[in-house]
């Protein structure tokens, strides 16, 4: 990357540190991106509809954060790709999304069969050999917008509440909601990752994590015995994608090696981008999407940061004549570092702010 | 693709593919390959 000149474009903003970026070979999330997709197509099942989905968001985002790069580095356009043709790109990956769970018949979560009252069904079960009783639910395999909710009896939350009120129709309306959800959450946590991703090592290392914790919901929610232990949703077919995730974590782990603090390369948006896009159609896909405000936090933390900064410095220009600000540089990160602390402290930092998020998140798991 | 081969190859007594079926055995090798992939290249 270095000889071929693809090297990161950098903007003086008066950081401490930031023009000895100048030059750093960018575009490193094709790596990831291959360090995803190569191990996947080896070792993951590809007629299962999750991988596939997953393969899909991967590639189509990859594809938009390269274009962006090579309009930066190769045609020295600071502007990148027009934000309408990346959320048309993010838009384009949700409505894709929302369809294949909405058309796929593979895609089913496992749930108990209730009688007229609601109490669920229950079937007693004799060992031929024994004699042996059990009493099991019964269940069935149905295509359903319920979704993971945490903190509340049940943890279910089911999207065809927010439109119980027009009756008959929201047999059908509760999938436009459910593809809204989506297309929101996968624009909204995508470009929440290229916010973050503005130090070394911060993006990758908040990726990885997020990842691992949600490897460990995947695995739970696809293997009935743990799902069935912890009370969770049971998704058939979803363990596979502990496949693509472990691939997700030893791309994002492995990048990090190069990318820590000070960075040999960067991600550019093409990693960036994608990293977003994958932890947001993951969680889509194994019901867990709630918990992304808490799991993925630190994004969270960055986009409202420069979502405060942009409308507070819009409202003040309005009603006092001169634009003011929140924080003394937005994203979040840069308002630290405006502020003294040194990179690899403020990185460290919230690495250790996502590691204490992701603990939490699993613990939803039983706090209800 | 290892799946692919296992299905394949399944009906021959071949030491250890009885492995590939098993989720952690594939995402551990998935781990290890990106790994690869990421520090190598």
């Amino acid at each position: 990357m270095q000889k071929k000149q693809i090297g990161e474009v950098v903007r003086d903003l008066g950081l401490e540190g930031q023009m000895q970026k100048k030059g750093t070979p960018t575009m490193g999330g094709i790596i990831i991106l291959s360090a995803i997709i190569i191990p996947t197509v080896i070792f993951a099942q590809l007629n299962n509809v999750y991988i596939i989905l997953m393969l899909v968001t991967t590639i189509l985002l990859g594809i938009i954060g390269f274009v962006d790069d090579y309009i930066k580095v190769f045609l020295k356009n600071k502007a990148g790709l027009a934000g309408k043709f990346k959320i048309l790109g993010q838009v384009s990956l949700g409505i894709i999304v929302a369809a294949t769970l909405f058309l796929s018949d593979d895609v089913k979560v496992r749930q108990h069969v209730k009688d007229e009252n609601g109490n669920d069904l229950k079937e007693v079960l004799i060992d031929p050999v024994t004699g042996e009783q059990t009493v099991q639910f019964v269940t069935q395999d149905v295509k359903t917008t319920i979704t993971t909710i945490p903190f509340i009896k049940k943890n279910e939350f089911n999207y065809e509440w927010l439109v119980a009120f027009t009756g008959d129709a929201s047999a059908w309306l509760k999938w436009v909601v459910y593809a809204i959800a989506i297309i929101f959450i996968i624009t909204s946590v995508s470009n929440a990752a290229n916010l973050t991703d503005g130090l070394d090592g911060l993006a990758t290392g908040t990726s990885a994590i997020s990842g691992a914790t949600l490897g460990v919901l995947a695995y739970v929610s696809g293997n009935i015995i743990y799902a069935d232990y912890l009370n969770i949703m049971y998704i058939p077919n979803i363990g596979e994608l502990t496949v693509f995730i472990a691939a997700f974590i030893g791309a994002t782990v492995g990048f990090l090696w190069y990318n820590s603090y000070p960075a040999q390369v960067f991600m550019g948006d093409t990693g960036s981008l994608a990293l977003g896009g994958i932890l947001a159609v993951f969680s889509i896909i194994i019901r867990k999407e709630i918990l992304i405000p808490l799991l993925c936090g630190i994004f969270v933390i960055e986009n409202l940061s420069v979502v405060i900064q942009v409308y507070y410095f819009k409202y003040t220009k309005r009603k006092y004549g001169e634009g003011r600000r929140v924080f003394l540089m937005s994203p979040i990160h840069h308002h630290f570092q405006k502020k003294g602390i040194p990179e690899a402290k403020i990185v460290t930092r919230f690495w250790i702010v996502g590691i204490v998020l992701a603990v939490l998140t699993v613990a939803t798991l039983k706090m209800r | 693709m290892i799946y692919w081969l296992y299905q394949l190859l399944s009906s021959y007594d071949i030491p250890g593919i009885g492995m590939i079926p098993g989720i952690s055995f594939r995402s551990a090798a998935a781990i290890i390959t990106s790994l690869f992939i990421t520090t190598v290249f």
